[in-house]
Formats: C-alpha cells, sequence, structure tokens
C-alpha cells in the first residue's frame, strides 16, 4: 500500500516549529503499547536529570498519564470550538453555508432562518463561504478541558474531551497551545499521543522535532508500527523505534524487518521487568521508584540522548 | 397536499424504508392528483447529519408531510421547525400500499400541521436541539444498520 504523496506545503506547515523549545512526539500506532509508559518516565527521567520538562497528553478521549504520574488533574481552563451564530436581517438566503456544512448540521426552516441543528465540529466552512459580511459570526461553545499539574520540574498538560462529544481535535490543539504558550518556563515538551494515524494523531505530532514510535514484538505491534511509519515517512518526521515489553517470545525479527523498511532505527528495548509493572500499578515512574531496574537504566539512557541531541545546553 | 414516502426504489410499486434519512428514494406523491416524483437521496451515505440534509430536502421541495419508519431526534427538530407533519410507523409494503393507507386515515389526520403528527416522546427531548447532542449517532436517525429495519409497533 503506498500513500499519495503530500504536498510540500502540508509537510512544511507540519514541520512549522511552534516554539523554540524543542518538542518530542510518543506515539506507536498500536493501543496498549506503551506509549503513555514511554512518555511518563521518560518524562520522569528528564526531570531526574535536571530538565525542565513538559508533558502533553494529547490522547484526549482517554487521557490517564496523570495515573502513571500520581498527579490529579488541576488547574482546569475549559477548551472552546468555533460555532456559527446566524444573524438572519444580514442574510441574503443563498443558502451556501447550507450546501457547506458536510455535518449537514445546518437547516435553512424557511428563507434566511438558518439554524445549527446537529453537532458542529468548528470547522468554519459556513463563515469562509458566507458572502455577507457579518451575516455569520463566531460564536463558541465549550468542547472539553485543559488542565496542568505540577511535580518539581514535570509538569503535565491534560486534554479531557467532554463525553459525548466529537470535537477531540480542538481539545489536542487546546492542550498543546496551552503547554506551548508556556514553552518558554520549559527545556523540552514531549507529547504523548491517542493510538492510532488519524488527525488527532497527526495533531498531537505536528511541530515535534522527532517522534519516539513505541511498539512490541506482536503481529499487531508490528503491523501497526507499519502504518505509523508509513505516516511519518509522509511527513518526513524523524523518528526512531523502542520496543516495550522486548523479551516477549514473540516475533522481534518482524519489528526490526518494518524498521528497516522505513529506513527507521530501534533505538531501545525495554523488557518485561517485574520494577516497570510495579511502577505500572503503583503510578510511580520507574525511574523513582525501582532507579536500579534494568527499565528505568533504559529510560535515563534515553532520556540523555533525547537531551544531549534536542535540547540547547545554555537552557539548563 | 405533497407527501413523502420513503422508498427503498423509483416508483409506486417499490418496497417502502424504513430509513428517512438514509432511505435510498423519497417518493414525492401529490395525494389530491397522484403526481409522484422519485427523488434520490444524495445523503443516503452521509457521515452526519442524514437526518437533517432529508429534512432540508422536504423543506425545499414543499413537501407537507412525511411518512417513514422511524424519525430520529434531529430530523424530527427540522421537520417540526420547517412545519413539516410527521407520520412514523410505516410497515414493509409498497409505496402504493402504503399511500392507500395514508389516505384511509391509517396514520392520523394529514393536516400538515406538526402539532397532528403522532410522534413519540423523543420530539422533547430534542427541543433544545444546537449543541450537545453527541449522542446522534446512537440515536434513530444515524445508524444505517439500525434505521434499515421495519421497526414497528408504533402505529
Amino acid at each position: 500500500m503506498s500513500a499519495a504523496a503530500l504536498r510540500p506545503e502540508v509537510i512544511r506547515a507540519f514541520h512549522q516549529q511552534p516554539a523554540a523549545v524543542p518538542v518530542i512526539g510518543i506515539t506507536g500506532g498500536k493501543g496498549g503499547v506503551g506509549k503513555t509508559t514511554v512518555a511518563a518516565n521518560l518524562a520522569a527521567a528528564l526531570a531526574a536529570q535536571g530538565w525542565r520538562t513538559a508533558l502533553v497528553d494529547a490522547d484526549v478521549d482517554a487521557p490517564n498519564g496523570h495515573l502513571l504520574l500520581s498527579m490529579t488533574l488541576e488547574e482546569p481552563r475549559d477548551a472552546a470550538s468555533a460555532k456559527p451564530v446566524f444573524h438572519q436581517e444580514l442574510c441574503s438566503d443563498c443558502q451556501k453555508c447550507v450546501q457547506a456544512c458536510r455535518m449537514n448540521s445546518l437547516f435553512r426552516a424557511k428563507a434566511k432562518h438558518i439554524t445549527l441543528m446537529g453537532e458542529c465540529n468548528g470547522c468554519e466552512a459556513c463563515m469562509l463561504v458566507c458572502p455577507e459580511k457579518g451575516a455569520i459570526s463566531r460564536g463558541s461553545h465549550s468542547v472539553g478541558t485543559t488542565y496542568k499539574s505540577t511535580l518539581d520540574k514535570l509538569t503535565l498538560y491534560t486534554g479531557a474531551l467532554h463525553p459525548g462529544l466529537a470535537e477531540s481535535a480542538h481539545v489536542v490543539a487546546a492542550v498543546k497551545e496551552r503547554a506551548l504558550a508556556e514553552a518558554g518556563q520549559f527545556d523540552i515538551i514531549l507529547v504523548d499521543t491517542s493510538p492510532g494515524t488519524h488527525c488527532n494523531v497527526i495533531g498531537a505530532l505536528k511541530g515535534a522535532v522527532h517522534v519516539l514510535a513505541v511498539t512490541e514484538p506482536t503481529p499487531l505491534g508490528a503491523h501497526d508500527l507499519d502504518l505509523m511509519l508509513s505516516l511519518l515517512d509522509m511527513f518526513h518526521v524523524s523518528r526512531n523505534v523502542i520496543i516495550n515489553r522486548a523479551d516477549l517470545p514473540g516475533r522481534k525479527e518482524d519489528i526490526d524487518r518494518v524498521a528497516a523498511a522505513h529506513s527507521t532505527a530501534v533505538t531501545a528495548a525495554l523488557p518485561l521487568d517485574k520494577e516497570l509493572l510495579a511502577s505500572y500499578l503503583d503510578g510511580v515512574p520507574v525511574v523513582r521508584s525501582s532507579p536500579d531496574s534494568l527499565a528505568a537504566t533504559v529510560f535515563m539512557d534515553m532520556a540523555e540522548h533525547i537531551a544531549a541531541q534536542h535540547i540547547r545546553k545554555e537552557g539548563k | 397536499m405533497k407527501l413523502c414516502i420513503t422508498a427503498a426504489g423509483n416508483d409506486l410499486s417499490a418496497a417502502t424504508d424504513a430509513a428517512f434519512g438514509r432511505a435510498p428514494w423519497f417518493m414525492l406523491i401529490d395525494t389530491e392528483t397522484g403526481a409522484t416524483e422519485a427523488v434520490a437521496n444524495p445523503s443516503v451515505n452521509a457521515g452526519h447529519g442524514a437526518g437533517i440534509a432529508a429534512a432540508q430536502l422536504m423543506a425545499d421541495r414543499g413537501v407537507a408531510a412525511v411518512l417513514t419508519g422511524r424519525l430520529g431526534p434531529k430530523a424530527q427538530t427540522a421537520l417540526s421547525a420547517a412545519g413539516i407533519a410527521m407520520h412514523e410507523g410505516l410497515p414493509a409494503c409498497t409505496v402504493s400500499e402504503a399511500l392507500a393507507q395514508f389516505k384511509a386515515g391509517k396514520y392520523g389526520a394529514a393536516a400538515g400541521s406538526c402539532g397532528a403528527a403522532p410522534v413519540g416522546p423523543a420530539m422533547q427531548a430534542a427541543g433544545s436541539g444546537g449543541q450537545g447532542m453527541g449522542g446522534g449517532r446512537g440515536c434513530g436517525c444515524g445508524g444505517a444498520g439500525g434505521g434499515r429495519r421495519h421497526g414497528g409497533g408504533r402505529w
């Protein structure tokens, strides 16, 4: 399966650096593969090495990074999405807005009476196509909440979509924006994505200078890693592969083959380590709970490499 | 009065279709003259809002009453706003049989006023309309699979 090439301006837009601080994405494709485990432990390792670290939990449908860090969600802030507000007196009844709405959410009961009746994903297409100045103004509706929690040098930003809503992309954007607005306070920003290779994953990874693709040595891990690396190929994103549960009696050679097919290095292997499992259950990063464990060593080593490659030294 | 009967095909001998927003065809019938027009549903595979889009088509075509199997809450809100009468409980039969039943008064007064429409309590739930109806996918108007069934017992 070969994907169509993206237009250069799309790739350029993806790589626009939102801040002077390096943003590292943690993703992988498959669900339950250990993305958040890697993100939380890497963040804790970077913080333990003295770096002011932000971790953005961009899995807004099921944010749970705070559980692995025993942090509580604090400083709630509303995340809003745009929605159209119609001004009948300025409407010329062209109906372009009704036709433009991909959600089929605009209803014209009679001339100039346009109502938002269904879900609104905030795309603003109706506002773009409206030829009458002022006939549609930009209102907003709440789609989620962002949180900020701090523990020493580690700051966690969490995005949470309101249950039942579909506008997750806006919450992903909002939680990233909140962290990036305070980027000057950090040496590095990690973004933990949701599973999959969909828009919210792409949105979460946008602007990342480097991506860690977490996988496991199983057929599902290899399959979804292939999808993820194909996505990263399309956007020309620098990355390497991290194998979680590396000593599963599985098919590590499949992972190696997929990685090689995408010219990607496998740079770390996390063992099925009792200490890592215990830290997962206790919600304490393994670099703090069992600093001498093999898993902790892998994370500290990973943090050192990432800091050396991406953090400007004068920041410390 | 222009009546819409949701159908699987494009003539009077076609089978009825219980879905509204995702019915393949809308059979528009002038109950006085008998003139019929088959309109293919452009939103049959829409990702979202097929019910609202279908209601818009009804309003644009000057339909006065809709006869279908089941209406989702958004379609009901839209049809109500446009003053289109709603009749649910369309059984599995042909369009012409359903038309005969309709003319015989089986679906209540075909007065063209939404007040006369025998719709369920879902309408009140949809009354607020607008935002926050995230359950839309799960409701009757959403899934093509569920909506296809001739769900009856409503009449």
